[in-house]
């Protein structure tokens, strides 16, 4: 438009100078169209060879991390550049590489910006804008750079050391029958060798004695697993400022009952994981999302990334997941159940669970606590009397240390 | 690093001055008050002298004042209270301590100023018809500029208004040159400069705040590259703007305001023969005063009293501008063209002006030549008039480069006894050829050619003067007759000195300008000019006894009934009598009167019915009544003489455009006569004496005023822009163009270029849709029209995503655009060819976002549409 605007303003200039007797006032009006004229020149040129570019050395941080970003501003032209604003838009909470450059003829700069990750979630660095004008700021001059970086920011995960993780109930020395492609002490059998296969698990006696290559089966190592249930159902989330006073700067960036919980499951899969134990996730947002069962690092990984991203956007009781995936907790499963949920429904459930012989531990983060409406000491009363492990996590708790003894 | 730095912090600070840190910048102050200085400068300039020299201080004390008290927190109300008090105070003591002096206000403990004080509070409460003596119109003009500068100092450190601050001493300035009569363009230049730099400053301020406000870190020296860049674009655009010459701005002007009366005397004259109110007789509404090459009669004219040149000279003189040979009935016009065209010419063919250095004289013929007296005067022009000269008596130099439009005479085969003829007596631009003829020995050619030259030094300058004539072009042959003297024979056309109609300046400029011109005149005295025979040269009777076929039998026997009861029996005699009668009791002089009925012979009205006119009726009258009785004459346009003005130079203003009449005397050439009455008659018979002009000279030396010697070198006839041959060759081939004004020219191109603009967009836009399917073609087109509306189609959107951003964007493209893009879904991702209901849905939904194009860009337009999408 500012084209338009410009060449309207020529025209009517042109005409008013043609018919116009005053001489003086002519030249005022061409003093005053030529600045007009040039500045704008000066604007359409003042981004031109400017090239804008932003590194980011790691895709993948965790709340409390730094992030190291470089930004570099390079003029390719001959004229120089009196000042560039580059404007960042990125969603990435507490980062700004916005900053004012100059740039001399075919000159450069860069610096870094240093962002600590505050929220989990996946995020985008970039895009940026160049903003320059003509010296009198009557054609800004934007120019947007549309590039972005996605970062993919992970829960914090607290040290849990005395966390007692729920034992499954196994017969002893019992296979599986639950086939692995992980090398375990449980060798199921034998079978003819596959293009694919690896060789470390080729059986070298077997292929002697046979004469073909034959490669070993395992099982999955006898223990039992650990399924996280974690509760996002939007009516139970209570949203609260950041604690500033708590000591664990991660624990300042946790401003819900939802970061609780989901800080709260990654580091209970951590805890488990590094225990030796196999851990499946149950996410009940506004999608349900399982996945299955797995002791390696793999799955940590799977686990975070899913929890990255976790909304309490959910809709279904918590009492209903569970039942509707019972089906997956035998008597060798531990589940934990992470939930903000005070409805006493869902204690009912994991009560007839435990009945059954199922390991259930009940992870409550309390919501009064945030400044909700409803207290969770019920639920975690009835689960006491049920004989449900239940611990209870409430605002700038440590989480570490809130989950080291029973409530 | 932190986001947030010491640097930020720094910044924070710029937009709170701290101690004497002024935010905005001495970038800005400076200007400020040099912008402010020179308003003040150009309002002393028109003021009462010395008293005048306390308004620069006085304006800028103002500005001090404004900027102290915008940065005190302190409430509006107050400040502009104090802001008054003190100036008034200072006001009235600075003018009473220019009236009575510092020591006497001491001494009487400042009541002097307390009574000027009350003085003027009671002529303005009282009221008094007295006029306001020069102490108290001080006190007023001086406060006014206080308070200017202290509002524009307010406006701009406290509310950080750029624009009023500048735009109330800006227009006072410019009110201020408008009363000046000769305005000096360096305040103006100054202040727009100054208030460039103010802009620029003023704008690195904003940013540094803004910045700052947004904790933003930022280099040290924008504020100082922004101001140079500022300084820059402002000295280019006023190299621009004061090296632009309005020459053609005129000429448009001109052309359209002429064309504008005629078609506006086109209209009166239909409404008149419909018996209309508003109706005129049909005469047409031409105006002489501005001098066009032709000029309807009649009309009203409201000049005014501006002044279009001061001229220094010994005597007075009328300033001449153009002449005109043929009268039509209505009005005049020229047939300096038509003399120029040679057999096979086109209409559109227009006469060469001839070019004249500085100082160049013009090569009058040996005819008129002898008896003549150069005058030379120093003209200040101010109001140019489309380049033309203001020339004095016949146009003799000017001391910068000139074209002069002249007549020219045609040379068909005429024959030259080189050794019998007077070289002096040939038009000037042959005799250096017939000199060097005259010189030169001839042996006759072997071949029955030319003749050949003895003498090679000779040859050459021969050659090279035949080939200068075939520039004009003339052609020219030697042969020798019976007796072996050498013939020339020339055929073609050549400048008449002679006969010159108007002369324009070569460079053109718009603004005002000095020159000396040098003009000659006849020293006959009336009765030299009273024996002066009626042999005239065949061009002046073909161009000056011309008569309209209008001229009615009564008009003819006029010019003998007043020639015979004058008794008149020469030219002289007979064009004397003519001026006595037309300028007697027969006429009364009137500025405006009404034109003839229509159909009537304009000078026959004049004559014997209105008997009311001004100049122009009077000059016409007495040239159609010379002519009839075969004494050549012609209208001549100009300026008569005005009043003189205290530096003794002679004033010149619009309302003193006049018309006169010139006649040609037999060895005399163009004599004036002032046939209008109220005017004084023409002195005769003018000594040789030099006339000394009383002004300074502008650079060259005065010349004396000399006999006009017979010219031993004419001057180099190159035409305006290519040689003589050139242009006439291009006239000979004849452009369609040549006939059209410059406003039809413009108006053609500008329909051209827009044909153009339509004829690339068509083409841009069916670029790179060629062999694409229909749907696919279609999403093309949408995705063009999205980005002429401003969605970007990023290529990470699917066709639907990109439909509902195209909608978001602009609700007024409806559901077409998703009609678009789920056609190219179905056809590029479903592989399903577009049937013919789904090709008909296409072309609709297309038709729709075409017809919606031309809002897509309006935000207006989006706004109301997204409000009324909301409110369904």
């Amino acid at each position: 438009m500012a084209t338009f605007r410009i060449l309207f303003t020529v025209a009517a200039a042109t005409v008013f100078v043609l018919f116009s007797t005053w001489e003086l006032l002519n030249r005022v009006v061409i003093v005053v169209v030529a600045v007009l004229v040039l500045s704008y020149l000066w604007s359409r040129w003042s981004l031109r060879g400017v090239s804008l570019s932003w590194s980011i050395p790691q895709d993948r941080a965790q709340v409390g991390q730094m992030l190291k970003t470089r930004v570099a501003v390079a003029n390719r032209g001959l004229l120089p550049k009196p000042w560039l604003e580059v404007r960042d838009h990125s969603s990435f909470p507490g980062h700004s590489a916005s900053r004012v450059v100059r740039l001399g003829s075919r000159g450069r700069t860069a610096w870094e910006v240093d962002t600590v990750c505050r929220k989990r979630g996946r995020h985008q660095i970039g895009p940026m804008s160049l903003i320059s004008s003509d010296p009198f700021g009557a054609f800004p001059s934007i120019r947007r750079v549309p590039a972005s970086i996605e970062i993919t920011v992970y829960p914090p995960e607290f040290e849990l050391a005395r966390f007692p993780i729920p034992a499954g109930v196994l017969t002893g020395a019992a296979a599986t029958q639950r086939r692995t492609p992980f090398v375990t002490p449980s060798v199921a059998g034998i079978r003819e060798y596959v293009p694919g296969d690896g060789f470390n698990r080729i059986s070298w006696t077997a292929t002697a004695r046979l004469g073909r290559f034959m490669v070993k089966e395992f099982d999955a190592d006898p223990t039992s697993d650990v399924w996280i249930v974690l509760d996002c159902e939007r009516a139970h989330r209570v949203d609260a400022r950041a604690a500033n006073s708590v000591a664990d700067e991660r624990l300042r960036f946790m401003d819900s009952t939802e970061e609780y919980a989901v800080a709260a499951a990654a580091s209970v899969a951590k805890h488990c994981l590094v225990s030796g134990r196999g851990v499946g996730l149950i996410v009940s947002a506004a999608h349900r999302e399982v996945i299955p069962a797995e002791q390696s690092e793999r799955v940590r990984v799977k686990i975070l990334e899913s929890l990255a991203v976790a909304t309490s956007d959910g809709q279904a009781p918590l009492a209903d997941v569970l039942m509707g995936e019972w089906r997956r907790f035998g008597r060798h499963c531990g589940v934990v159940v992470i939930t903000s949920s005070s409805d006493p429904a869902w204690v009912d459930v994991v009560a007839k669970m435990h009945a059954h012989r199922v390991q259930v531990t009940a992870l409550i983060v309390d919501g009064r606590s945030f400044g909700g409406p409803t207290s969770a000491d019920a639920n975690i009363d009835r689960l006491a009397q049920a004989g449900v492990p239940t611990f209870a996590m409430r605002y700038g708790s440590d989480i570490g240390l809130a989950l080291a003894g029973a409530a | 690093m932190a986001t947030y730095s010491a640097q930020a912090a720094r910044n924070d600070r710029m937009g709170h001055p701290s101690g004497f840190n002024l935010a905005e910048g001495w970038g800005v102050l400076l200007p400020h008050i040099a912008a402010l200085a020179l308003t003040a400068y150009s309002i002393t300039k028109i003021g009462s002298g010395e008293r005048a020299s306390v308004l620069v201080p006085m304006t800028v004390a103002g500005l001090l004042v404004g900027l102290v008290l915008a940065k005190l927190p302190i409430l509006d109300a107050f400040a502009h209270l104090v802001a008054l008090t003190i100036g008034s105070i200072s006001v009235l003591t600075v003018a009473t301590a220019h009236e009575i002096g510092w020591r006497t206000i001491l001494r009487d403990h400042g009541r002097p100023v307390a009574l000027l004080g009350r003085d003027i509070v009671d002529r303005f409460s009282h009221g008094s018809g007295t006029k306001l003596p020069d102490s108290e119109l001080l006190v007023l003009i001086s406060l006014t500029l206080w308070l200017v500068g202290y509002s524009s100092s307010w406006m701009l450190y406290r509310r950080e208004w750029l624009m009023p601050a500048l735009v109330l001493p800006g227009t006072m300035l410019m009110v201020t040159m408008r009363y000046d009569r000769q305005p000096p363009a360096a305040p103006v230049a100054g202040f727009l400069f100054c208030a460039i730099l103010m802009s620029a400053r003023h704008h690195a301020f904003r940013e540094a705040k803004d910045w700052g406000r947004r904790r933003l870190t930022f280099p040290g020296g924008v504020a100082t590259r922004l101001v140079i860049g500022g300084a820059v674009i402002g000295a280019l655009s006023l190299l621009l703007a004061w090296g632009t010459t309005f020459e053609s701005s005129s000429r448009l002007r001109e052309q359209a305001s002429t064309q504008g009366q005629q078609a506006w005397q086109k209209i009166q004259d239909m409404l008149g023969k419909a018996g209309l109110p508003g109706g005129t007789s049909g005469s047409g509404a031409g105006s002489y005063s501005t001098f066009p090459s032709s000029f309807e009669l009649g009309g009203n004219l409201d000049l005014s009293d501006t002044i279009v040149a001061d001229v220094s000279s010994n005597a007075p003189h009328y300033l001449t501008v153009r002449s005109y040979d043929l009268y039509n009935g209505s009005g005049w016009e020229t047939t300096v063209d038509d003399t120029f065209k040679l057999p096979g010419d086109k209409s559109n063919v227009h006469a060469i002006p001839i070019s004249f250095g500085p100082r160049q004289s013009v090569p009058f013929s040996s005819a008129i030549a002898s008896n003549q007296v150069a005058s030379e005067a120093s003209v200040h022009v101010l109001a140019n008039k489309d380049g033309l000269v203001f020339t004095i008596e016949s146009f003799d130099s000017s001391t910068m480069p000139t074209m002069a439009l002249m007549g020219w005479v045609k040379l068909d085969h005429v024959r030259i006894d080189v050794a019998r003829i007077d070289a002096s007596t040939l038009p000037p631009d042959l005799q250096g050829l017939v000199r060097y003829l005259q010189q030169a020995s001839f042996a006759p050619s072997s071949d029955g050619g030319e003749p050949f030259i003895v003498q090679n030094s000779i040859s050459s300058s021969v050659a090279a003067e035949r080939d200068r004539l075939k520039g004009f072009p003339v052609e020219t042959s030697l042969s020798l007759d019976s007796d072996g003297s050498p013939i020339l024979t020339v055929s073609g056309r050549l400048p008449n000195y002679d006969d010159i109609e108007a002369v324009y300046q070569s460079i053109s400029t718009n603004g005002s300008q000095v020159y000396r011109v040098a003009g000659v005149q006849s020293t006959a005295t009336k009765a030299q000019l009273e024996a002066t025979g009626v042999s005239y040269p065949a061009w002046v009777t073909q161009r000056y006894l011309q008569q309209s076929s209008t001229i009615t039998s009564r008009t003819k026997a006029l010019a003998h009934q007043i020639v015979a009861q004058a008794g008149a029996t020469n030219p002289f005699d007979e064009a004397w009598a003519i001026q006595q009668y037309l300028t007697g009791s027969n006429f009364t002089y009137q500025l405006n009167s009404p034109g003839p009925p229509n159909g009537q012979d304009f000078v026959d009205y004049f004559l014997f019915d209105s008997k009311v006119g001004r100049c122009e009726q009077y000059a016409s009258s007495m040239v159609v009544l010379l002519r009839e009785l075969g004494i050549p004459s012609r209208l001549v346009s100009g300026y008569r003489v005005g009043e003189q003005n205290s530096d003794g130079q002679w004033v010149y203003r619009e309302n003193q455009a006049h018309t006169w009449v010139e006649v040609y005397f037999e060895g005399q050439g163009w004599i004036p006569f002032e046939p209008t009455k109220g005017q004084d008659p023409f002195a005769y018979g003018k000594t040789q004496t030099t006339e000394q002009t009383p002004t300074a000279d502008i650079g060259a030396a005065t010349p004396e005023a000399t006999q006009v010697a017979e010219p031993t070198q004419t001057p180099e006839p190159t035409a305006v822009a290519t040689p003589i041959a050139a242009a006439v060759t291009d006239n000979q081939s004849g452009h369609w163009w040549d006939g059209l004004s410059p406003l039809t020219l413009a108006l053609l191109a500008c329909a051209a270029l827009i044909v153009a603009a339509i004829g690339f967009t068509m083409i841009a836009w069916g670029w790179g849709l060629r062999g694409m399917t229909p749907t696919a073609s279609l999403y093309a087109r949408m995705l063009r029209l999205g980005r002429f509306a401003g969605v970007r189609a990023d290529p990470a959107l699917t066709p639907g995503e990109y439909a509902q951003e195209f909608r978001s964007a602009a609700p007024m493209a409806g559901t077409a655009v998703k009609v678009i893009a789920d056609l190219y879904v179905a056809e590029r991702y479903g592989h399903a060819a577009m049937g013919q209901e789904e090709a008909a849905r296409g072309r609709r939904a297309w038709r729709h976002m075409r017809r919606n194009a031309v809002f897509l860009r309006s935000k207006w337009a989006r706004r109301l549409s997204r409000r009324r999408s909301n409110s369904r």
